[in-house]
């Protein structure tokens, strides 16, 4: 589009207003002999430039330049029918139409200066943001160069801003297209960050689950669908569909639900079980004392329709089920709890009542007379084999888990090993004990090197021999230098503790240490009694 | 691609979609099933796929369960699973699939949802339906097996009564139940099963004897169903055939026309 000339447009207006092209020709006759013409001509011109400025951008004063041209066409069309203006003879009125139209003209002016310039600059900010938006995509690159070399200010001619507002007009189409488009790359981007937390918080719960007996292998379709997803578009460099990711990301959502779920259920579970077992414990103890050995036996058959743990949940919809479990197990506890305090306080009980008690525990479903002789029976069969606990079948991932964060972290507070429930950690770090280089002192596991370990168990010896040879002192005679060796012993061990690793010659010393120790033993044989407690 | 320079591990992947469908079409390690179980959540079909491998599980678990009442449903259950196999199969190799512009996706993938959920659907409907059918029957074997066994002079030992009781109530939901603990509970009832061996031959006869006389004249669906189930019981533990006897003459007055 050129620059439209002043002289058509202000043809046009006045046809459309109703006047002849004879009439049109004498007006501008008239128009330039009294000087008017040409300033009149130029704005019009200029009137074209902001029109075009304004289907690119908005511009505020285009609403006043209307007003202002309204006012002038209607003037000028007065002017046009007006004989007295235009009749060379009469023209009286030709200083007022004159003044009038040189003030609506000055006005306009105003307004398109105004106008101009604030195009210009809004088109600027447009140029400076995309520039700097697509900054980044790579595929903005030449459009960038493009924008950047319009001269938007720098213009010298109406003609050459309207050139350059169209070749900016055709540059913003491209640049709103690359807009969509890092729109969603920022969309996917987000959206895969949050699949990626997804993930590793689910493969967390997860793993946490799996700690209090509870597998869910249906979710590793989901995870294993997702880690495709975002491999896929790691490595990818093709636009990712956001249909894809949003989906995703709303199916590992519900999943996460779910783990946390199960995860919650798990862990009332298994605490449920772990009271569960420690009541019958107590009430198999008690109703031994009591000499009920044959309802003792039937004890162990108590809890026998709730899942063993490890369970495999392969559907959410097992995860409802495991609820259920926790209302039998709840009603289980409560039920033994009672029998419990009824068995701690009894000096007798009537065995009758007693099989009536426990009858409902058993959830078996035959009558209580029947009771008799069943534990015997149930021992002899398979079902027996039922019976076996959780913590055995749950100890190795315990074990593999607790041995994982002690190489993390060196110590563990005993509380920090929140999937064992609590009246089973100290079993549980026993058995552990047994088999690997822990120790644990008060609260606090330490994974200790063999060394320390036995540093550790002979200060323990040392220290438990001092306080004897101490106690016995009071009692018998004892050589005094006995209790010195042994405080000599302790002191070089302590030394030998702080050491942050046990090189040859420390570990020649331990030895001698340990030799030193046998000998006062052999040298204590006299107080064999007492060393019995010791060794 | 995205198989590039990752260790997906995919043999030790358990998931039931992955380790009972769509391994069975692409064997780890080929990572093509671990792409297809993606183009599943992007179409929003891996919901449809995954209570069908569920439905599949329960019927695979009920198989087992089955098989210890002399009942067998692996024709029907192989077919059930070959069935969705070929259905996700068909899934893949949709034309749709191909030449299709990213930004064209979500069309495609809802297309392929729209094509084939019902479809997935209508095979989980059938497995469901099979499921019913064999807990049915299971819930009668029980019933049968209980029946049956009361004729023996062990019945009334409190460890059978508790063993059968418990057998009832975990076959309300056997889903739950692990395969070695239906198996040590099944194990239970067996072994207060050691009935005198004498003579089975002769019995089993007898029975499938009996058997056809009854189911000839009995036209009522439950009651043949009954029949079926306890000849199945008395071909697998041929020792109980004495007091199946009994409890088909039990059954005889009753049968209708």
């Amino acid at each position: 589009m050129s620059v439209s000339s002043g002289e058509s447009i202000l043809r046009e207006e006045l046809v459309k207003r109703g006047h002849t092209p004879l009439e049109i020709a004498r007006f501008i006759k008239v128009l330039r002999k009294d000087g008017l013409l040409e300033d009149l001509l130029n704005a019009l011109t200029r009137l074209s430039v902001v029109y075009k400025l304004a289907s690119v951008v908005d511009i505020e004063e285009v609403e006043d330049i209307e007003e202002q041209y309204r006012m002038l066409i209607n003037l000028l069309s007065k002017m046009c029918g007006d004989s007295a203006y235009v009749r060379p003879i009469l023209r009286r009125r030709v200083n007022e139409y004159k003044r009038a139209v040189s003030e609506i003209l000055d006005d306009l002016n105003e307004s398109i200066e105004r106008s101009i310039t604030s195009g210009l600059n809004k088109l600027e900010d447009i140029r400076s943001k995309a520039i700097e938006e697509l900054a980044e995509v790579g595929e903005a690159r030449e459009v960038i160069e493009k924008l950047k070399s319009i001269p938007l200010r720098r213009a010298r001619s109406l003609e050459e801003i309207v050139r350059n507002v169209e070749a900016f007009e055709q540059l913003l189409i491209v640049v709103k297209e690359l807009e969509k488009k890092k729109e969603v790359y920022e969309k996917s981007k987000k959206l895969l960050s949050t699949i990626e937390n997804l993930i590793n918080v689910i493969e967390e719960k997860y793993r946490e689950a799996e700690l209090v007996g509870v597998k869910l292998s249906y979710i590793e379709d989901y995870l294993l669908a997702a880690r495709y997803c975002l491999a896929e578009h790691a490595s990818s460099k093709s636009m990712p569909s956001l249909h894809c990711l949003v989906n995703a990301e709303k199916v590992l959502s519900r999943v996460l639900e779910d783990v946390e779920r199960a995860l919650k259920y798990g862990h009332r579970l298994i605490e449920l079980k772990a009271s569960i077992s420690d009541l019958k414990a107590e009430c198999i103890s008690a109703l031994r004392r009591l000499e009920l050995d044959e309802i003792a036996d039937l004890m162990r058959f108590i809890g026998s329709e709730l899942p063993f743990l490890p369970i495999e949940l392969i559907s959410g919809v097992e995860i409802e089920k495991l609820r259920l479990f926790l209302d039998v197990a709840e009603d289980l506890k409560n039920g033994l709890d009672e029998l419990r305090l009824e068995l701690s306080f009894a000096r007798e009980v009537n065995e009758e009542s007693l099989v009536v008690k426990i009858h409902p525990l058993l959830k078996s479903g035959f009558s209580s007379t029947l009771v008799k002789g069943l534990a015997e029976e149930l021992r002899r069969l398979r079902l027996a084999s039922l019976g076996v606990e959780d913590l055995t079948r749950l100890y190795s991932i315990w074990r593999r888990t607790t041995l994982d964060m002690l190489r993390k972290k060196g110590r563990l507070k005993i509380d920090e090993l929140t999937f064992i429930p609590s009246s089973w950690r100290k079993r549980f770090l026993e058995y552990l004990a047994e088999e690997e280089s822990i120790l644990i002192e008060g609260d606090t596991i330490i994974l200790a090197s063999e060394s320390l370990k036995k540093i550790m168990l002979l200060k323990r010896r040392v220290e438990a021999l001092i306080n004897l040879v101490e106690a016995l002192s009071i009692l018998k005679s004892v050589k005094p230098s006995l209790l010195d060796d042994l405080k000599r012993i302790a002191k070089r061990l302590r030394l030998l503790e702080v050491s942050v690793k046990l090189g040859e010659d420390k570990r020649k010393e331990l030895e001698e240490i340990e030799k030193m120790l046998d000998s006062i033993l052999i040298s204590m044989s006299a107080y064999e009694d007492v060393l019995y407690e010791t060794r | 691609m995205a198989e590039k320079g990752r260790n997906w591990n995919l043999a030790k992947v358990k998931g039931p979609i992955y380790d009972s469908l769509i391994s069975k079409i692409w064997p780890p390690p080929s990572i093509e099933g671990v792409r297809f179980l993606y183009s599943l959540m992007c179409s929003e079909l891996l919901d449809d796929v995954r209570q069908l491998a569920y439905a599949l599980h329960r019927l695979k678990k009920l198989e087992l369960f089955s098989n210890y009442f002399g009942l067998s449903y692996s024709d029907d259950i192989a077919d059930i699973e070959r069935e969705s196999i070929e259905m996700l199969r068909r899934v893949s190799r949709d034309p749709l699939w191909h030449g299709k512009a990213v930004l064209e996706h979500s069309l495609v993938y809802t297309e392929i949802a729209n094509r084939y959920k019902p479809k997935i659907q209508g095979i989980r409907q059938r497995a469901e339906r099979l499921e019913e059918k064999i807990m049915e029957r299971l819930s009668l074997a029980v019933e049968e097996l209980a029946t049956i066994l009361n004729y023996s002079p062990r019945a009334q030992t409190p460890s059978y009564i508790f063993a059968i009781n418990t057998l009832k109530r975990v076959l309300a939901d056997p889903t739950l139940l692990t395969k070695n603990q239906f198996v040590a509970l099944f194990d239970t009832v067996l072994n207060l099963l050691i009935i005198e061996e004498e003579e089975v031959e002769e019995s089993l006869e007898s029975v499938e004897k009996s058997y056809q006389e009854l189911i000839q004249k009995e036209e009522r669906e439950e009651r043949r169903a009954r029949l079926e189930v306890i000849l199945a019981l008395t071909k697998k533990y041929p020792h109980i055939a004495k007091y199946v006897l009994k409890r088909l003459g039990e059954l005889r007055p009753e049968v209708k026309r």
